[in-house]
């Protein structure tokens, strides 16, 4: 589904990516850990599309399409979901407007007719009940005055909405309590199936606790310098990152 | 010596035509209140008269100091390692335009002092205004910081019965000097100061303002400073206390010339009896000036029916990646917190003086030296009668 | 690559303005100029008492003792005064308003374009219009069914004739002739406008509305709109203004009176989308208005509720004067300049009576060249014991080549007042953008999406319907604004 090929990115000059090579198979639930600033969060927004790096070099395919030619919303009707580290707010902006015009985008891109709002209403209602998110937040402006753990919620929400086909997760896990871990979890449970991947970005392993990944990689100074089946996260857990970090090439 | 009628009938002056003295309308003030002045003279006064005005002073006596009487600069009452330095061509006399009749009456004396290395203790710039004859001066006092020089300046203002004095008090930061300037104004109750402050500051600069004033008839302020280097760095608190009809006008204007620069102004006034209390604060970002960081908050307390506070805080914004805001309330002391403290026991008028205090309290805090802060807040609340009965 | 960022502005092309055709029909237009004449000609055409046509050379002997304002923030070359044509009416309504059968085809036509049908059975459901058509009414629907409830609406040309002493009696009485150049040459000008009367206790059942249309090349419209609520009753008007798109600039002065007596509530409402100009600032409209209420009863409440997209320059500031005690002002806006389009507006609310609130919200935004300024005064008279303010002004901007400005004026003088005011300045976040992006939303729709929700607050201050013409609107004038 995913294929990542010598990928390359700097910001300001400096290296952040430094040759990724990744493969994504449809149905595979991915785990990338790694220490701060070792370029997980760079990888994630550079799959959605964010604009403030420089790519210099590699090849990423999602579909047998170059993924680097779109635009982030052509990647996102392409069934790609970023769920972000930090969502930002949007005043003004309900949750309900945002997911209507989302939705649509995508089936739009698919050539097929908007939702009637009674199947929006539907699939937004499942999915807040799945997330416990309560009306009133839908109604509120996107993230607007919401606790960390409530974005969290929301960005799962809109998730399982969307029902992308590869979804990352960026730091998802980070700020929440132990009970939105659980329900955060579930969600992306929810979600999983023959057709459709996750790629968990993640600094700890107790998310994986909750979510059983398929792979773990290992991210260090802009490469993969590990990768293993789930096994490998409880190693992290026990070793720490420093015993790989002189696996990278330049000892960084 | 010839007496200098200062009328508005014989002397062009602005009025509240002029956008920038729509709420000080010199040409009124002058109207109701024409004076006949000495013009400021070189010879020091009697020395008597001198220590009655440097008793009046809050600087302590064991500073480094820096004396002006009528503008004049008296090196024997000084005793800072640097003195300053009477500029024989101005550089730029004519000072402001609207007040080119008022600045021809006198001459202008202008001076120059450079830090060219951090001073280690503060410097008190004393301006002292001769009561027993009052005068009309004219005075230009350029400041230069070097390059990542550092300096603590307290400039006072004292004296003066009901003289007239113009000043224009410049400064100039080079790249990453620092400044820490307080301005304490305390003039009698006729005295009329019209100042003005251009301040520019270059790269990573950075100028930290306290201004406290609760003296003068009139006193009036037009400060502008350019942060005219990337990253440079203002902050402003100021604090007004007014009484009877004493009517205080700032007008600042802060410009963002260069990226990423931060400004933050915090101004607080107290206004009583038929006082007036004018604020016009302008940020202005200029094209490109991206980055930029700048927030004024204005608040002001108004205690009686025929005070007058005018507040106009302004944005003009000419650059799109740019944190700007502002925002002015005018109100009085808050009933809940009144309440509160009458509740504990605290009588009404003891409650009211202690929350007009701690309003005060929060620029008075910035004043960087502790007994100086402690002489001006006990001056400060006397004048507003806030001292609470021992 | 989407690594070269795409300019906002890229986004934003050209606008369309839907509303720009012209209407071939044959006008009755006088010759350009101003003189005593020409009044006299106006107030014939009218058939005026002879106190209106006195009240106009009053306004026009003033006018000519006083100089145009320049203090804005705007500039625009001199307006010759004397190159403009003060009447201009369809031929077809030389005979004054008629029944909506007798209305000339073409005239119900440009309204049908306009989306606005005037046919009752098509006509939206629960609103009256009025329709202003050059210096004339051209139509007034629902007039029946109103006049049961005994609420009098109609062209104020009408009005001096059935209501004289209303008129009379109310006309200049919150502007006066004198109040302002714009307000004075309008009181010596004007041609036609509407008027409404909702007597005490009644709850106008519909909500009333005039449609504005300049269609002539060198006219100018100079519109007059007098409401008076008397005690007790409640209305709420609408006004729409579209006009053809032409390299010169014509000139629009309007003067709006709104008059709330004991607890009667005024809700005036205004889409403007007069011509703005094209993307070099050629052509447009001059929106020289002067609006403004006065409550004079105890405890009455006039809200202004304004969405400003069209027109080259804008000059407007919709204010309140609360005289009575407890009354409430109210002013809800969105200004958009695009392209070269400048506007300075903002409303006054002057406090006289006790306890008497005002409540400010104000959203800016430009972009391209365009230039914002918000302008506003409170002014807390020493009477008004207990008065309160608050105030909010958001600008948004959009590109760096573009300005936001904001003076507001706080003049406090009774101690009890509590006087708030808060300004911001933002972009549109990168970050918000790209979330949204990142959703599937098209980057111009994104931009739509932030716009809109950035100006929700005004928007559902304005009925349903013209809150969606407005977000179309808003969407239409930041094409290509964006990227």
């Amino acid at each position: 589904m995913l294929t990542i090929q010598n990928l390359t990115a700097s910001v300001q000059d400096k290296d952040i990516l430094r040759g990724i090579n990744l493969s994504i198979k449809a149905g595979e639930v991915h785990a990338i850990m790694g220490p701060n600033g070792s370029g997980k969060s760079t990888l994630a927004n550079i799959l959605a599309g964010r604009e403030s790096y420089q790519l210099t070099g590699g090849k990423v395919e999602f579909d047998g399409q170059n993924l680097l030619d779109l635009s982030p919303e052509e990647r996102a009707c392409a069934g790609l979901f970023l769920g972000f580290q930090y969502p930002v707010e949007i005043p003004g902006v309900s949750n309900m407007t945002l997911l209507k015009a989302a939705v649509n985008a995508r089936r739009r891109a698919q050539d097929l007719p908007e939702a009637t709002p009674l199947e929006l209403l539907k699939k937004v209602k499942a999915a807040a009940a799945t997330m416990q998110v309560s009306d009133a937040m839908l109604q509120r402006g996107v993230n607007e005055g919401f606790s960390g753990g409530e974005k969290k919620r929301n960005e799962i929400l809109q998730m399982l909405v969307l029902e992308p086909r590869l979804a990352i997760l960026d730091e998802t896990d980070s700020g929440l309590d132990i009970d939105a871990l659980k329900i955060v979890a579930d969600g992306v449970n929810a979600l999983r199936s023959a057709e459709r991947s996750v790629v968990l970005v993640t600094h700890y392993q107790r998310l994986l606790d909750h979510i059983k990944p398929d792979f773990v990689h290992v991210l260090a100074a802009g490469q993969i310098v590990e990768s293993g089946g789930p096994e490998l996260a409880l190693t992290l857990e026990a070793r720490g990152y420093t015993w790989l970090t002189g696996k990278t090439e330049s000892g960084a | 010596m010839s007496l200098l009628h200062i009328d508005p009938a014989h002397l062009r002056l602005p009025d509240r035509h002029q956008e920038a003295w729509k709420y000080t309308d010199l040409n009124r003030y002058f109207g109701t209140r024409p004076l006949q002045l000495e013009a400021a003279g070189d010879q020091l006064p009697p020395d008597a008269e001198l220590q009655a005005l440097l008793a009046c002073s809050l600087a302590p006596t064991d500073g480094y100091r820096l004396v002006f009487v009528d503008g004049q600069f008296q090196p024997s009452s000084s005793n800072a390692p640097l003195n300053p330095q009477a500029a024989t061509a101005a550089l730029d006399g004519s000072g402001p335009k609207d007040l080119q009749d008022l600045l021809a009456l006198s001459k202008l004396r202008h001076w120059q002092l450079s830090i060219e290395t951090s001073l280690e203790q503060p410097l008190y710039l004393l301006f002292l205004y001769r009561k027993e004859t009052p005068r009309h001066s004219n005075t230009r006092l350029d400041i230069r910081l070097a390059p990542e020089t550092e300096a603590d300046l307290v400039e006072e203002h004292v004296g003066g019965a009901a003289g007239l004095a113009l000043l224009d008090l410049n400064l100039h930061l080079a790249a990453r000097a620092r400044l820490t300037h307080t301005r304490l104004q305390h003039c009698d109750a006729d005295f009329t100061l019209l100042q003005r402050q251009i301040a520019d500051l270059q790269d990573a600069a950075q100028l930290r303002q306290v201004h406290v004033e609760w003296g003068a008839r009139l006193s009036r302020l037009d400060a502008r400073i350019d942060l005219a280097g990337t990253a440079a760095r203002l902050d402003t608190f100021a604090l007004s206390g007014l009484s009877d009809q004493q009517h205080v006008d700032h007008q600042v204007l802060v410009r963002h010339l260069q990226p990423r620069a931060i400004s933050r102004l915090r101004a607080r006034g107290i206004v009583d009896d038929r006082a007036r209390q004018v604020f016009n604060g302008k940020i202005y970002v200029e094209r490109g000036a991206q980055g930029t960081d700048s927030d004024q908050l204005l608040r002001n307390l108004l205690l009686s029916d025929r005070a007058e506070v005018d507040a106009k805080p302004e944005l003009e914004i000419y650059a799109d990646d740019v944190r700007c805001a502002h925002g002015s309330t005018v109100g009085r002391l808050d009933d809940t917190a009144l309440f509160y403290l009458r509740s504990r026991g605290i009588d009404q008028a003891t409650a009211r003086r202690l929350l007009m205090l701690s309003f005060a309290e929060w620029i008075l805090q910035e004043m960087p030296q502790e007994s100086l802060r402690s002489a001006t807040r006990e001056a400060f609340a006397d004048h507003l009668h806030l001292r609470l009965s021992a | 690559m989407p690594n070269e960022p795409t300019a906002l502005e890229d986004i934003i092309g050209k606008r369309e303005y839907r509303e720009g055709f012209v209407t071939e029909l044959e006008a009755e237009t006088i010759a350009p100029g101003l003189n005593e004449d020409v009044i006299r000609l106006i107030s014939r055409r009218k058939n005026e008492p002879d106190w209106l046509l006195d009240w106009r050379l009053k306004a026009f002997a003033h006018w000519q003792t006083m100089r145009e304002p320049r203090w804005a923030n705007v500039q625009y070359g001199p307006i010759d005064y004397q190159a403009i044509s003060y009447y201009s009416a369809p031929k077809s309504m030389a005979d004054g308003p008629k029944s909506l059968a007798e209305v000339d085809p073409k005239l119900l036509e440009t309204y049908e374009k306009l989306g606005i049908p005037l046919h009752e059975r098509a006509a939206l459901a629960g609103v009256a219009m009025d329709m202003v058509f050059d210096s004339v009414s051209v139509a007034t629907t629902f007039q029946e069914k109103l006049a049961d409830a005994g609420v009098l609406f109609c062209p104020i040309s009408e009005a001096v004739h059935k209501y004289p002493e209303l008129v009379q009696q109310y006309l200049g009485s919150v502007v006066p002739v004198k109040d302002n150049f714009f307000a004075a040459l309008n009181s010596a000008v004007f041609t036609d406008g509407s008027f409404v009367y909702i007597p005490s206790g009644v709850r106008c059942p519909m909500e009333l509305s005039t449609y504005f249309r300049i269609n002539e090349r060198n006219t100018g419209q100079f519109e007059r709109t007098l409401i008076i609520a008397e005690d007790d009753s409640h209305v709420s008007y609408l006004e729409g203004c579209t006009a053809p798109m032409r390299d010169e600039n014509q000139l629009h002065a309007a003067v709006v009176e709104l008059v709330a007596l004991d607890r009667a509530e005024i809700k005036y409402s205004t889409v403007q989308n007069w011509y703005p100009g094209d993307e070099n600032g050629k052509g447009g409209i001059y929106n020289f208005v002067t609006k403004r209420g006065e409550c004079r009863g105890v405890n009455s409440k006039i809200s202004w509720t304004q969405v400003e997209t069209g027109s080259s320059v804008t000059w407007k500031y919709p204010g309140c004067v609360l005289r009575g005690d407890g009354s409430i002002g109210e002013f809800y806006s969105v200004a958009l300049s695009h392209h070269r389009q400048q506007a300075d507006t903002g409303t006054k609310m002057i406090h006289l009576g006790r306890n008497t609130r005002s409540n400010i919200v104000s959203k800016g935004i430009s972009a391209g060249h365009g230039n914002q300024t918000y302008r506003g005064m409170v002014k807390i008279s020493p009477r008004a014991e207990g008065a309160r303010n608050y105030t909010q002004c958001d600008s948004l901007l959009i590109g760096d080549r573009c300005g936001a400005h904001t003076v507001p004026y706080l003049e406090t003088r009774h101690p009890s007042a509590q006087c708030e005011h808060e300004a911001t300045t933002s972009k549109i976040g990168d970050d918000q953008l790209f979330y949204l992006r990142s959703r599937g939303i098209g980057e111009e729709e994104a931009v739509s999406m932030i716009v809109n929700g950035f100006c929700k607050e005004v928007f559902r201050e304005l009925p349903m319907e013209f809150a969606v013409e407005a977000q179309r609107l808003l969407s239409v004038s930041l094409e290509g604004a964006v990227g």
